[in-house]
C-alpha cells in the first residue's frame, strides 16, 4: 500500500513542481506577448533597426539580413510581429539558436535588453541565463568609444576613389600609440579565390555574401597604410558609454547573421551606417541611402551631423611617411639617402657619420621605410630584406631620434571635398554656332575638378552626360556620353616609378567632312609618363601613348582602328584657379585611314566647395569649340 | 591584397570593401567573426604572407617559454572572434615583424609601445624595455635568423638577464 501511495504522492508533487515551472511561465509569456501587441511594439522604429527591416514600397517589410537562423520565427524576414513573438517565447528557452549557438537570450543580446526595457520583463520569471561568452567578449574589446575608418584611395587606382568604411572600438586608456591594439569591426563580402572579372556581376546583383568580422586594428591598418599605401582618415565619434554598448551588443548579434553582398547600396559603407543607427536611431544615417552608397558619401553624412564627429585624425600611408620624410631632408642628406638604398654598408661609413646623430637617424629612416616596400612590391624581396636589416643594424646604434615630423596629408579630409554628383549648365560656340548646354556626371571627380579632398592626379567618371540645344538650328541632342573615364595620373620621382594609365568609353559628336552632327562611340585607352614640378604651386605633365577603336558613320567603312601619342600639363596657379592643356596626334590602321590632331585647353575657377567655372576648349580637323560652364556639386 | 586582374578589369567594382581574396572556407566564426582566420591562416602556406610568419612564429618550437605563452595549432581565434590570449603577443610580433623590427632598431614607436603594452611591461619600466629592445637589434640579425621566432627569443632572453625587465617575465 504505502509504496503505490509514494508513487502517488511522487507523482502528484512532480505534476505540482511542474506545474509551477510552466505554467505561470507560459502565461508571463502571453502576457509579454498581449503588452507588445497592445503597443504595437514591432512597428517601432528600433525593432525595425534590430532587424534591419526595410519597407518596401507597398509597405511591406522585408529584412536585409539574407541568413534563416538570423529568424526565431519562420516568417521572420517578412513579419516583424512573428519575429518579436517568437523572440519574445525564446525568451523562455535555453536551446541554443543562431549561427553562434547560444540561448536566444545571449545570442540576440541587443533584442532582449531593448524588450527587457521596453515591456518590463521580469528577469526573475525568465530561466536563469547568464551571458559568459558575451561577457568574455566585451572584457576583451574593452570599448570606450567609436571611431570611423576611411581609407582613401590607393594612388595609381583612382578606382579605389569608392574607397572603404569600417569602425575601430577604442579601448580603455588606450593612447595614440596603443590605438593599433584596438579591434575593427568590419563588413566584408567573402569572395572565392581566384574571383576574377566575374566580380563585376556578382558583385552587382548580390552573389557573394557578406559577413562582419573583428579583426585587429593593426592589420587594418597595415592592409591599407603599407601594403595597399592609403592614406588613413579616422574620425573620432562622440557616442555615449551606453549607445557604444548598444552598438556593441548588435554587433555581437551579427555573428548571427549574414547578407547578400551588393556593390552599389548593401556594401561595406552601407552596413556600417546601419551599425551605427543603432548606436543613436536618431541619425538615421542608412535611410539617406537608396540606390548606392559610396564610403565618402557616408563619411560625409556622418560629419555632418552636429556634434557627432570629436576630431578627424591623418594616418599617413607607408608611402607618404616615405614622401614626406624625404622631403624634410637637405639636398646633401638626399643624396645619402638614395646611396644607402643602393650600398647600406656606406651607413657605417665614416663619412656619413660625420653627420649629426639625429640627422643620420632621419636618414636612415626613411632608407628603411624605403627598403621595406620596395621587398614588399618585388618579386625577389630577399636582398631588400638584408638591405634593411643593415640600414637598422646602423639605426639601432644611434641612440637620438630624428626630429619629429607631422605627415601633412596629400590632400583634406574625404568629407571636405565637393560633393560626387555633378551638374553644369553653359553657353558656347562651335564653329561660331551659338549653343547652350546642360549637363550632368553621375560620380566622381575629373582632373580639373576641385581637389580638395580627393586624392591628387586622379580622375574617375562615371555616367557623365550633355544635352545641347542650337537655337539656329534649333536642334536639340544628346552631345556626349561617358561611361567610364579613368585617368591616373602618378608622378614619377627618384625613389617611386609607377606608370600613369587612362581609359575612356563612351560618344561624342564630332563635325567631320559633310557630317555636321556625327556621333563616334568607342572605348580608347593609354600608358604613359607623370612628372611633376613646384614652380608655381604645382605642375604636373604627362605624356601617354594610346590604341583605340571607334565607331561612326562618319569613317569610311564606318569605324577606325588605331593609335597615337598625347601630352598634356595641368598647372595650379591659385588654390582657386587651375589651368590643363593637351595635344594629341592619332593615326588609323584599320577602317577610316585619315589621321587627326586634337588640341585642348582647360581652365576652372572654384567660386566654393561645391561650385567651380569651367572654361573649355577643343579643336579637332580645324574645328574649334568653346563652353563656358558653371558646375554644380550635389 | 586584391588582386591586380581585378584592379584592371573590374577597375570601377573591384576595390568596394570585399574579403581578401584569399578567404577560402565559410565562415566559421560564431562571434561577429574575428576574420582573423581568415587574414592570417588562409594563406598560411605562404611564407611571405603574414599567416605563415605567424605560423612559423608559433610553430617550429624554439620557443617553449612562459613570456610569450606559445602553443601551437588552432586557428588562434576563439569561437568569438577574437584572438586568444596567448597568441596576442605572438600574433602581434608576427603580423608587424617589419614594422617592429623598425621600432626596435630606433628604440621607440608606435608598434614598440603597443607590443610593451601586450607584454604589460609597467610604465615605469618602459624606458628601460625600450632600451633593452634597441640593444638587442644587432644580436636578433647576428643569430643571423631574422624572423618574428628570433626577435621573441632573443627579446626574452635580453628580459630574463636583465635586473628589473625579468621579474616582468614572472608576472
Amino acid at each position: 500500500m504505502r509504496f503505490p501511495l509514494a508513487i502517488v504522492l511522487v507523482v502528484i508533487f512532480c505534476s505540482v513542481n511542474v506545474s509551477q515551472g510552466q505554467v505561470p511561465s507560459a502565461s508571463y509569456l502571453d502576457e509579454l506577448i498581449g503588452r507588445a501587441q497592445q503597443s504595437s511594439l514591432h512597428e517601432q522604429r528600433y525593432w525595425q533597426l534590430l532587424l534591419h527591416y526595410r519597407a518596401s514600397w507597398t509597405g511591406n517589410y522585408e529584412s536585409e539580413i539574407d541568413e534563416a537562423g538570423f529568424f526565431l520565427s519562420p516568417r521572420g524576414k517578412t513579419d516583424p510581429k512573428a519575429e518579436l513573438e517568437a523572440t519574445l517565447r525564446g525568451f523562455f528557452s535555453t536551446e541554443p539558436v543562431g549561427r553562434s549557438r547560444q540561448p536566444t537570450r545571449c545570442a540576440f543580446i541587443a533584442r532582449y535588453q531593448w524588450l527587457k526595457s521596453e515591456l518590463a520583463i521580469d528577469e526573475s520569471r525568465l530561466p536563469e541565463q547568464r551571458c559568459e561568452r558575451f561577457d568574455a567578449w566585451l572584457k576583451e574589446l574593452n570599448p570606450a568609444s567609436i571611431t570611423l575608418i576611411f581609407p582613401s584611395s590607393f594612388i595609381n587606382n583612382p578606382a579605389s576613389m569608392f574607397g572603404h568604411l569600417l569602425l575601430r572600438i577604442d579601448q580603455k586608456g588606450q593612447t595614440d600609440a596603443t590605438r593599433i591594439l584596438a579591434y575593427t569591426i568590419n563588413y566584408a563580402a567573402e569572395l572565392p579565390p581566384d574571383t576574377g572579372i566575374e566580380f563585376a556581376f556578382l558583385g552587382i546583383v548580390g552573389g557573394y555574401t557578406g559577413y562582419f568580422s573583428t579583426v585587429p586594428y593593426y592589420l587594418k591598418a597595415k592592409e591599407y597604410g603599407d601594403f595597399e599605401n592609403r592614406d588613413i582618415w579616422e574620425y573620432r565619434l562622440n557616442f555615449s558609454v551606453a549607445q557604444v554598448e548598444q552598438l556593441l551588443m548588435h554587433a555581437w548579434e551579427m555573428g548571427n547573421a549574414s547578407f547578400d553582398y551588393f556593390f552599389f547600396k548593401e556594401n561595406c559603407a552601407y552596413h556600417i551606417l546601419a551599425l551605427l543607427d543603432l548606436a543613436n536611431p536618431d541619425l538615421r544615417l542608412a535611410d539617406r541611402f537608396s540606390f548606392y552608397t559610396l564610403p565618402s558619401d557616408g563619411v560625409r553624412a556622418i560629419a555632418e551631423k552636429p556634434g557627432l564627429v570629436e576630431a578627424a585624425v591623418f594616418r599617413p600611408s607607408r608611402r607618404t611617411k616615405i614622401l614626406r620624410g624625404r622631403d624634410a631632408l637637405s639636398n646633401v642628406e638626399r643624396q645619402w639617402l638614395k646611396k644607402i638604398i643602393e650600398a647600406p654598408k656606406l651607413a657605417q661609413g665614416a663619412e656619413f657619420l660625420q653627420l649629426s646623430a639625429e640627422r643620420r637617424a632621419a636618414v636612415l629612416d626613411v632608407a628603411s621605410f624605403f627598403l621595406i616596400d620596395t621587398a614588399a612590391t618585388e618579386s625577389e624581396p630577399k636582398e631588400f630584406d638584408t638591405r634593411n636589416s643593415a640600414v637598422l643594424l646602423a639605426r639601432s646604434e644611434i641612440r637620438s631620434n630624428a626630429p619629429p615630423l607631422t605627415y601633412l596629408p596629400m590632400s583634406g579630409p574625404p568629407d571636405q571635398g565637393h560633393l560626387v554628383r555633378r551638374a553644369g549648365l553653359g553657353v558656347g560656340w562651335r564653329d561660331r554656332e551659338f549653343f547652350t548646354e546642360a549637363n550632368f556626371r553621375l560620380a566622381f571627380h575629373d582632373r580639373l575638378d576641385p581637389e580638395y579632398g580627393y586624392t591628387p592626379d586622379a580622375q574617375i567618371e562615371t555616367l557623365s552626360v550633355a544635352l545641347r540645344h542650337y537655337p539656329e538650328q534649333r536642334h536639340t541632342r544628346i552631345e556626349r556620353l561617358t561611361l567610364l573615364n579613368i585617368m591616373s595620373l602618378s608622378p614619377a620621382d627618384a625613389l617611386f616609378f609607377k606608370p600613369s594609365w587612362k581609359l575612356n568609353t563612351g560618344f561624342e559628336t564630332i563635325h567631320r567632312d559633310g557630317c555636321r552632327f556625327c556621333r563616334v562611340g568607342g572605348a580608347s585607352g593609354g600608358i604613359g609618363l607623370t612628372a611633376e614640378s613646384s614652380w608655381l604651386r604645382r605642375e604636373v605633365y604627362y605624356g601617354f601613348t594610346e590604341v583605340a577603336a571607334e565607331y561612326s558613320r562618319a569613317f569610311a567603312e564606318d569605324y577606325r582602328i588605331g593609335g597615337g601619342v598625347s601630352a598634356g600639363m595641368l598647372v595650379d596657379i591659385t588654390e582657386r584657379w587651375k589651368v590643363g592643356g593637351s595635344a594629341s596626334y592619332f593615326g588609323y590602321g584599320a577602317g577610316d585611314g585619315k589621321t587627326e590632331w586634337r588640341f585642348g585647353a582647360q581652365q576652372r575657377f572654384t567660386l566654393n566647395k561645391d561650385l567651380a567655372l569651367r572654361f573649355d576648349f577643343n579643336q579637332r580637323l580645324n574645328r574649334r569649340e568653346y563652353l563656358l560652364n558653371l558646375n554644380f556639386y550635389f | 591584397m586584391i588582386g591586380k586582374k581585378l584592379l584592371l578589369l573590374g577597375a570601377v567594382l573591384a576595390p568596394l570593401c570585399v574579403a581578401p581574396a584569399q578567404a577560402q572556407q565559410r565562415n566559421t566564426d560564431t562571434g561577429p567573426g574575428c576574420g582573423l582566420g581568415k587574414e592570417l591562416w588562409a594563406n598560411a602556406s605562404n611564407q611571405k604572407s603574414i599567416g605563415g610568419q605567424v605560423l612559423a612564429a608559433t610553430t617550429n618550437g624554439t620557443l617553449g617559454n612562459q613570456t610569450f605563452g606559445i602553443s601551437s595549432g588552432t586557428s588562434g581565434c576563439t569561437s568569438n572572434g577574437t584572438i586568444l590570449s596567448e597568441y596576442r603577443v605572438t600574433v602581434f610580433a608576427a603580423a608587424n615583424f617589419d614594422n617592429l623590427s623598425q621600432d626596435m632598431a630606433k628604440g621607440n614607436g608606435e608598434h614598440l609601445t603597443s607590443f610593451a603594452e601586450l607584454l604589460n611591461i609597467p610604465q615605469e619600466q618602459r624606458v628601460d624595455f625600450y632600451v633593452l629592445a634597441q640593444s638587442h637589434y644587432r644580436g636578433m640579425i647576428q643569430n643571423g635568423e631574422n624572423s618574428p621566432a628570433a626577435m621573441l627569443a632573443s627579446l626574452d632572453r635580453g628580459m630574463s638577464a636583465h635586473p628589473t625587465l625579468a621579474k616582468v617575465i614572472v608576472k
